[in-house]
């Protein structure tokens, strides 16, 4: 009995989020051309960062899709200067991705210039 | 890498002022892929599955245009695409032209794109050269 309210109330609060998710704003950039994929091939995929905007220092399901599959988790700024905020690193099996967008980011209206830095195992980053 | 916000549209955000945001988002040189970019869907119709009702703003904006242009030049391409939201609603309607200018060729590569709420009226007007 007892564990069956556990599991409604744990349903009842994971919709809840999951729906209160979907109000949040969402951060997008996009690479300006495809880019190569994870072994160097020429792709023909562009490569994406997308996130949800809890706040100026906290992104929500953050995820790089494109030429590369990020694991989808949440990142902290971990790094700031003069005029940018950098977050947490994303990875997949074999590579990590850096996030560097202006601060203040969330305010902004109109499109803007962000970087990912993306950094593999052997072998040097490249910037997007 | 190009970044943007796409904040959550208003409950109420009407046809017209959804288009007019992605005219604004679009700016001068539309394209499919930016409206896809987005968020949003914008699919190319054809004549035999284009709505009637765009298709007649088609032909409508197709003789205005080339009234305005002749002699000097006409439209050689004008395009319908439908748009859609993410769950499939249609929001708008996008119609865009393509200018040919056969004796001053420097002309050529301009255009106009029409943003169209679902009432077919137009909301947004953009002339692109370049």
């Amino acid at each position: 009995m007892l564990r069956n309210l556990l599991i409604a109330i744990s349903l009842i609060l994971f919709s809840s989020t999951s729906f209160a998710k979907t109000n949040l704003p969402v951060l997008i950039c996009n690479s300006f051309a495809e880019v190569e994929g994870w072994d160097g091939s020429e792709t023909e995929a562009i490569l994406s960062y997308t996130a949800y905007i809890k706040s100026s220092t906290k992104l929500v399901d953050a995820v790089v899709t494109g030429p590369y599959f990020s694991d989808k988790s949440d990142v902290k700024v971990n790094k700031t200067t003069k005029n940018y905020v950098q977050f947490q690193s994303l990875e997949d099996a074999w590579f990590w991705f850096d996030l560097s967008i202006p601060k203040g980011f969330d305010k902004i209206e109109h499109s803007f210039i962000g970087n990912v830095d993306v950094h593999g195992e052997e072998m040097f980053g490249s910037k997007l | 890498m190009k970044c943007f916000i796409k904040r959550p549209l208003k409950p109420k955000a009407s046809s017209s002022e959804t288009m007019t945001e992605i005219a604004e988002q679009i700016g001068e040189y539309f394209s499919a892929d930016e409206v896809n970019s987005l968020g949003y869907q914008a699919s190319l119709v054809k004549e035999n599955n284009a709505p009637k009702k765009l298709l007649s703003k088609i032909k409508n904006l197709l003789e205005i245009n080339n009234e305005q242009l002749a002699p000097q030049a006409e439209v050689y391409e004008i395009n319908g695409y439908v748009v859609k939201d993410q769950q499939g609603e249609v929001i708008g309607y996008i119609i865009t032209t393509d200018e040919h200018y056969p004796s001053n060729s420097l002309h050529d590569g301009s255009g106009i794109t029409y943003y169209l709420d679902t009432d077919y009226k137009i909301v947004e007007k953009i002339s692109w050269a370049g």
